[in-house]
């Protein structure tokens, strides 16, 4: 059966139409991806500043500045040296 | 019929014509004119970038992160692209931590720009927000605590600002490479990332660690701090040595308002009686006087040829080791007067006077010290006082730390490792030793002379710890000005081991001009105070097994250190007195290891462990009594072998 010229276009426009598809689709599914890694890093970069603020809080919290004024307050004072014992160990034997 | 195939052979002959001409159209667009649109199309639709790499990080030696590098952002904003510009404004003002007033004021223009910079966090909430245009990110230095070893860490190059410190040496490490990428933008401008047209991917940089302790440097910041307030001196220095290899555990460098600058690496002074001990290592070596070996000190006065010598005390004969206990002026020139020119500037000079140490820092300076053919007729007894000569505070711990390290000068260091981006070490320094300075004897012979600058009468009882010995001498010498030397004003130190028998740090503390005049009313009871705080503090730069094996201090009468160092600080100090009497040891056997701890820890004994279990005997024996701090051997019932 030989086919009309009319059905060969209607073929030919409906592959373009599917070639068409799949470009659109790879390149928004291209577009998709490169956005989720943007919002990965930026996900990313927020966590670090996050983790930087968190670091410099537990430093200025560590820190005798902090500390002391602290301690006084509950009454608590440095040791003297001789108030300080370290433990003395004597060496394991050698198997 | 016939109407009707002419008219479909024209559409055909059109229809054929529109493709001829599309297919020529197309051929024109995409052979002769297609780079064109193609060069046209790739700058419209993308955009070739840096990626910037990520500097290495700053540890200290126990990892603490010192200083890395994060993301800031600057935020614009075009209110007439807002869509709610009241409850826009009031998530910036809430953002960016600007008043809302502010906000409100600024948005009535047509373009608001808040320069910051912000974190990513800060921002992030803003990303959703039309009108909002985030400028960045840009890379920044960030510091978690902003004064810790400021000086020593430095600042990486930027804004036409040079780099300084550790961030300057170590630069090529820390900077990584930089990548290359090719990002597209769609119509508005986005930009979108694109691996496949990644150029090169950036390489972060090495992360450093430092020798640097934080703890201990916080300590000796904050003491040297209130120490400059307490004693009215215009700037001080302090640094913190571990002889064993020159590793600098803290290095501090203060003025009186507060200001970090770097004299511990750069400023010079006449390390005044400090350097007598030099002149006793090359009488010793030379074997030109002994220990014990007594001089005239012509009580107190001594006239010579070119100056009148002064001793602080009316002392009469003095040994070798009581002329650096009691820092005798007259004892040490009589003494250095046996020495040859040559022989005490070789002296001087294989402790590291007068050159540089090598450290790694972008600068540091060689301190001064004349060959002897430019000497003058007073130079000899001036370089045995500490005098005509001129030391870095660094220069001076580390040739403390050659007698502590039984005679051996060490190249000093500021770093430990460098460490890839995956975490593997690839340079780890290895202590460097320059050359022996003394022998080992000699060394030793020094050290005991030291620990009676402390424990004997010497000058600095005010260092003097109760439980662990430390070794030290005072130095306090004129300072030097435009016109010569400035009326009452001194440069006060103090260089110490600890603890004295098998030294762990060696420390150098440096006062300009205090209102006290002498070292041991300034510098040493600010070397106590700071040891004390690190023996309480959580830090490593002690290893307290080998500090619980040092001797006791060799303490005639303890309750007299009370009276003589002070405690200058804000923090309120132990109350000693009660601590110092003779304890009898208490009766243990029986009870669990943890209980007798807490027993003997109470009365204020030393505990060495012989085994585990309950505890079967004491040496001494329950009863006896014995001073404070005496190590009591606790032996369990268990052999030390059969416990997990």
């Amino acid at each position: 059966m030989r086919l009309k010229g009319r059905i060969w276009i209607a073929i030919w426009l409906a592959f373009a139409l599917v070639v068409l598809v799949w470009v659109v689709s790879r390149d928004t599914s291209g577009f998709m991806v490169a956005g989720d890694l943007s919002d990965l890093r930026i996900e990313r970069s927020v966590l670090q500043a996050e983790k930087a603020e968190l670091m410099r809080r537990i430093r200025e919290g560590e820190s005798r500045a902090q500390l002391i004024p602290l301690a006084e307050s509950m009454g608590l004072r440095l040791p003297a040296d001789s108030e300080i014992v370290i433990l003395q160990g004597t060496l394991r034997e050698r198997r | 019929m016939a109407k009707s195939v002419i008219r479909l052979q024209a559409v055909q002959i059109a229809f054929s014509i529109g493709i001829v001409l599309l297919l020529v159209r197309a051929a024109q667009v995409q052979l002769v004119t297609g780079t064109q649109y193609a060069v046209e199309a790739a700058k419209q639709q993308t955009e070739q970038i840096v990626l910037p790499a990520r500097r290495g990080t700053v540890y200290d030696r126990n990892g603490i992160t010192l200083a890395l590098t994060v993301e800031r952002y600057h935020v614009g904003v075009a209110p007439n692209e807002l869509r709610d510009l009241e409850s826009d404004a009031l998530v910036i003002a809430r953002q960016l931590n600007v008043p809302r007033r502010e906000v409100r004021r600024r948005l009535r223009q047509s373009w608001a720009h808040f320069h910051g910079p912000y974190t990513s966090a800060q921002v992030q909430p803003l990303r959703s927000i039309r009108g909002v245009h985030l400028e960045g990110p840009e890379l920044e230095r960030f510091f978690p605590d902003p004064d810790l070893a400021r000086p020593v860490l430095g600042q990486p190059a930027a804004d036409g600002r040079s780099a300084g410190g550790v961030e300057r040496v170590f630069e090529a490490w820390l900077a990584g490479t930089p990548g290359s990428a090719v990002v597209l933008r769609d119509r508005q401008g986005r930009r979108y990332e694109s691996p496949s047209r990644l150029g090169a991917f950036p390489t972060a940089g090495h992360d450093v660690y430092l020798t640097i302790d934080a703890s201990l440097q916080e300590i000796v910041e904050n003491s040297l701090d209130e120490a400059l307030q307490r004693f009215d001196a215009v700037s001080g220095d302090v640094v913190v040595l571990n002889p064993r290899n020159g590793e600098i555990l803290a290095a501090t460098s203060r003025t009186i308002d507060g200001r970090a600058t770097t004299s511990v690496f750069t400023g010079v002074f006449e390390p005044g009686s400090t350097a007598k001990v030099f002149t006793a290592a090359a009488l010793l070596t030379k074997g030109l006087a002994t220990p014990t070996e007594t001089v005239w000190c012509e009580n107190g006065e001594y006239v010579t040829e070119y100056r009148t010598i002064h001793d602080v005390h009316e002392n009469g004969w003095l040994t070798l080791r009581e002329v650096i206990e009691q820092s005798s002026n007259i004892g040490i020139v009589k003494l250095g007067e046996r020495l040859a020119p040559g022989t005490l500037y070789r002296t001087l000079r294989r402790f590291g006077i007068g050159a540089p140490t090598g450290v790694e820092y972008p600068i540091e300076s060689a301190g001064i010290l004349n060959r002897p053919h430019r000497w003058s007729g007073t130079t000899k007894g001036s370089l045995n006082m500490g005098y005509e000569v001129a030391v870095t505070p660094l220069q001076l711990a580390l040739a403390y730390a050659a007698i502590a390290n039984d005679g051996v000068l060490y190249r000093p260091s500021l770093v430990r490792q460098i460490r890839d981006p995956g975490g593997s070490i690839v340079f780890e320094p290895r202590p460097e030793p320059v050359r022996r300075a003394v022998s080992s004897e000699v060394a030793a012979e020094l050290r005991a002379a030291l620990s009676g600058v402390v424990y004997e009468g010497g000058t600095a009882g005010t260092a003097a710890l109760q439980t662990y010995e430390v070794a030290g001498k005072t130095g306090t010498a004129r300072r030097a000005g435009p016109g010569g030397y400035i009326e009452g004003s001194y440069t006060a130190s103090f260089a110490s081991l600890f603890p004295a028998d098998d030294p762990q740090l060696v420390m150098v503390v440096k006062l300009d001009d205090p209102k006290d005049t002498y070292a041991q009313a300034t510098a040493a009871p600010l070397t106590r105070v700071v040891l004390e705080q690190v023996l309480a503090a959580r830090t490593e730069a002690l290893d307290h097994t080998r500090l619980s094996r040092s001797a006791p201090p060799p303490l005639d009468d303890p309750s007299s250190l009370e009276e003589v160092a002070p405690h200058a600080f804000a923090w309120p100090m132990a109350d000693v007195v009660d601590s110092l009497k003779e304890v009898a040891v208490p009766d243990v056997v029986g009870l669990s290891l943890r209980s007798v701890a807490r027993v003997l820890h109470q009365e204020g004994l030393r505990m060495q462990l012989s085994g585990w279990g309950v505890v079967a005997a004491t040496d001494p024996e329950a009863g006896v009594v014995v001073p404070r701090g005496t190590v009591v051997r606790v032996v369990g019932d268990s052999d030390p072998g059969t416990s997990r």
